[in-house]
């Protein structure tokens, strides 16, 4: 047989999560459709885990509804759910063989034991570990770990599979090759995967949409596409991706577009909704072009620092708009430390966002 | 209980810290109250049903009886540990695994603390077999080694061979279960609760088994209540069983001041084993942590050939029965070239072998934590091997220090197997003093002075965590941790 997913999708309504006082969660509201990959993001302690733990059963919401296909789950507890989740310490049973820990499930679950072995067997090959089913947890590095936990939720082909922070323990190159592999399962599978994670590049690589949760709601809901290049404010341009914040003004909307006006330079923008006065503009480091000083007029600066990174230059530029933080990959004209320069700005990067709430 | 809803962990938690303090037999005395022929449950028995229980309690059953509520709460001990040592995303995963609460129980959790069990069950065979305070007060004609050893050699035969070759087999019983325990846990450790966060929480117990564990704990913990209070109330009553009338004659007898002509005169009968005691601990305390801290230091710090076996050494000498010790220091040193017999020092001495591994083991926790670049960058500002001992070291070995001192004192006023051996009429312990009022059937001086200890050592942990205080407030789980390990293996 061949493992694949039933994936349903997964709706919260109006879900309110409180312990005592603290609300983890506020009235959140949100569809996930079916074979989508969608990852909460967000800084610690903005309800994401809490999130994801109630699309698990493990927490149950304060007030509100959640679906998973078209069955309500509510007050359904992890048990009888079918949902199955990574945790961010793989949570592998020690006293357990690899094998045993990936048909755990299947055989409290009360699959016969031999169908429950071919299975896992399965399971354990589709993560590339065949031949470890007979190693204990503890004799498997960090990595490997992992790819049983991944595994072990796989095998009972649940509806929606969670992920908790999964890469969270490993080093850096692995991190990256294992997030390509969970994306790879989860599209090869048709899997609804709900990943949560804090790192932010993470999150753009894996993800069909992303969720950006802030002080236990959500901020922005979209592709990383999205996210990057429309960020709806201040929290979220700065938390995905890096961004200079400027405080500017629309002066009026001309053709659909806002006229602004940031410190004496009038550039124009999409408006995305919004209405003349105060606003912020969010650019990019790799939006900001540094030329030689032409003494025309426009945005003049003196850079304060510059560093040398390998892939690319970073620059501090200090200028009538303050400081900016300036990434460039042109290596033939580097600029030195001290350099008077002329500041441009290019089309894409430079987008119009409301002060976070 | 870590995994209960249950309302009153604390309290349960409190009733657990008391057997630390109290001296080994006075649950027995409170078991004769209670159920000893003019005891209050035996009279009423016999007020009911006109039935006499008679004198069944001592022996097996009393022994039984008494031992068991005495581990309770060592094994207790070492279980919490266990059970909080499971990380809930074990059991989460469990559940998300589609197992229900008696699944998850079963297959995750049980096996998870089996090695925990094992390890409690031990150290309680251990510390079963080497008791000595209840036997001999509940033992009536039922001798157990340790209660034979000490006939053997107080007794009439006074046949030091007899006693000796007793305490041979005794040593090999302990030790033998010591090393199993070295053993099991040495091989199979599964604290799954590391470093990394995990926020999960514990999912309550099945049903089934909660009413169990509730049924188990529930009634043993009113018992516990019922003994101590009857320790505590028991010293007022003028005879137990047939005169329930309020008085305070036995403190009187006890503790008693008079004003003399010549001042004050202490004419309680319990005042020289009193102060004898007191001194005694508080010469030992110092004495016993010092030497463990600094053995400590040597293991931890100082690399030199067999410390491994030096290490496995100082631990041993949990597993050797006091008992045991107190016939190998007789045979020591009631002879020449160094007689100590009858003398203060050689209580001392004694008390700092039997509860020095208590500090190498609270210095060695926490010396390992020290990095040794701490020490390092102090020398390299400028300061002296001596003042970065004191200035460094000493500091964060704090709470080690305080653990050593409360644990070496309150040892010191509670142990009796060995010291029974070894006091004389000059230096007398508290302990071996209620032991012998018990025997003559002086119940109730034997019961006042046994609070009366009781509460002063209670004041005494009380004034030293006040004086201590919590200022370090992230070592403070740590400084319970170096505790925890003494109570497991703790002499009796």
């Amino acid at each position: 047989m061949t493992l694949k997913g039933k994936a349903a999708s997964v709706e919260f309504r109006g879900v309110t999560k409180a312990f005592g006082e603290v609300v983890a969660v506020n009235e959140v509201s949100f569809l996930i459709e079916a074979g989508e990959l969608i990852t909460f993001l967000g800084p610690s302690g903005c309800g994401k885990t809490t999130t994801l733990r109630m699309v698990a059963g493990l927490e149950m919401p304060t007030a509100g509804q959640i679906f998973i296909g078209e069955t309500e789950v509510t007050n359904l507890p992890a048990t009888d759910r079918d949902v199955s989740m990574v945790f961010q310490s793989y949570a592998l049973f020690p006293h357990m063989t690899v094998a045993e820990n990936v048909a755990y499930g299947l055989v409290v679950g009360g699959t016969d034991k031999k169908s429950a072995r071919q299975t896992a067997e399965e399971g354990i090959r589709l993560v590339g570990l065949e031949g470890y089913g007979q190693r204990m947890p503890s004799e498997l590095s960090g990595g490997q770990q992992q790819r049983v936990a991944v595994a072990r939720a796989l095998v009972l082909e649940p509806q929606v599979l969670l992920f908790d922070e999964p890469l969270s323990n490993l080093d850096a190159k692995l991190r990256r090759r294992m997030r390509e592999e969970i994306r790879d399962l989860q599209q090869n599978l048709g899997l609804t995967v709900v990943y949560v994670t804090h790192d932010q590049s993470e999150a753009l690589a894996v993800s069909d949409r992303i969720v950006v949760m802030k002080n236990a709601v959500i901020a922005q809901v979209g592709s990383p596409h999205d996210l990057y290049e429309r960020p709806i404010d201040t929290f979220v341009a700065d938390f995905i991706g890096d961004a200079n914040l400027v405080g500017a003004e629309i002066t009026r909307i001309e053709n659909g577009e806002a006229v602004v006006r940031m410190d004496g330079i009038e550039t124009r923008r999409p408006h995305q909704g919004l209405r003349p006065g105060p606003v912020h503009v969010a650019i990019r480091p790799e939006a900001i072009l540094l030329s030689e000083k032409t003494g025309n007029g426009g945005l003049e600066g003196q850079v304060t620092k510059a560093v040398y990174l390998g892939s690319h230059l970073e620059y501090s530029v200090a200028c009538s708009l303050g400081e900016l933080f300036v990434i460039d990959h042109n290596f033939d004209k580097p600029v030195k430390r001290g350099a008077e320069v002329s500041i441009t700005f290019a089309d894409r990067g430079v987008n119009l966002v409301r002060q976070e709430s | 209980m870590t995994r209960t809803g249950f309302p009153a962990k604390k309290l349960l938690r409190v009733l657990t810290v008391l057997p630390i303090i109290t001296p080994p037999f006075v649950i027995s005395l409170a078991i004769i109250l209670l159920f000893g022929r003019s005891g209050a449950v035996t009279t009423s028995i016999e007020f009911v049903t006109g039935f006499s229980p008679g004198r069944w309690i001592y022996g097996l059953p009393g022994v039984w009886f008494a031992q068991m509520l005495s581990f309770t709460p060592i094994a207790f001990l070492i279980m919490i540990g266990v059970v909080r040592g499971v990380s809930p995303a074990m059991e989460e995963a469990s559940q998300t695994l589609r197992a229900d609460r008696w699944k998850t129980f079963t297959t995750v959790t049980l096996p998870l603390i089996r090695p925990g069990l094992a390890n409690a069950f031990l150290i309680g065979f251990i510390e079963g077999m080497a008791d000595f305070g209840n036997p001999l007060v509940l033992g009536g004609d039922f001798e157990v080694l340790s209660t034979s050893i000490f006939y053997a050699i107080v007794g009439a035969q006074n046949d030091q061979a007899r006693a000796a070759v007793l305490a041979l087999v005794l040593l090999c019983f302990t030790l033998s279960a010591f090393f199993v325990q070295r053993k099991w846990l040495g091989r199979k450790s599964y604290t799954t609760v590391t470093g990394k966060g995990d926020s999960g929480i514990h999912p309550h117990l099945p049903r089934r088994l909660k009413w169990l564990v509730y049924s188990t704990a529930l009634p043993w913990a009113a018992l516990t209540f019922v003994i101590y209070a009857m320790i505590m109330f028991g010293g007022f009553v003028k005879l137990w069983g047939y005169d329930h009338s309020f008085t305070l004659m036995h403190y009187i007898e006890a503790f008693g001041i008079e004003w003399g002509p010549q001042g004050i005169i202490w004419s309680g009968a319990a005042w020289n084993s009193f102060s004898t005691t007191i001194m005694i601990a508080a010469i030992s305390a110092p004495l016993t942590a010092g030497v463990g801290l600094l053995t400590a230091y040597v293991l931890v710090r100082q690399r030199f050939g067999g410390k491994d076996a030096f290490e496995f050494g100082t631990m041993l000498s949990f597993a050797i029965p006091g008992t045991v010790i107190g016939v190998s220091y007789i045979l020591a040193f009631n002879v020449p070239p160094i007689e100590l017999t009858g003398t203060g020092a050689i209580l001392v001495l004694c008390f700092i072998f039997r509860n020095m591994p208590v500090g190498v083991r609270a210095g060695i926790a926490s010396m390992s934590q020290i990095d040794r670049s701490l020490d390092e960058s102090s020398l390299t500002l400028g300061a002296n091997s001596f003042t970065t001992l004191r200035k460094v070291v000493l500091p964060l070995l704090r709470p080690a220090i305080v653990a050593a001192l409360t644990f070496s004192f309150v040892r010191a006023m509670t142990a009796i197997s060995a010291v029974i051996f070894l006091v004389s009429a000059r230096y007398d312990m508290a302990t071996s003093y209620i032991i012998g009022r018990v025997e003559n059937g002086d119940y109730g001086l034997a019961i006042s002075y046994s609070s009366t200890l009781i509460l002063v050592m209670l004041s005494v942990i009380l004034l030293v965590q006040y004086t201590v205080g919590e200022r370090k407030i992230g070592r403070r789980g740590l400084a319970m941790d170096q505790k925890r390990p003494a109570m497991e293996a703790s002499p009796v």
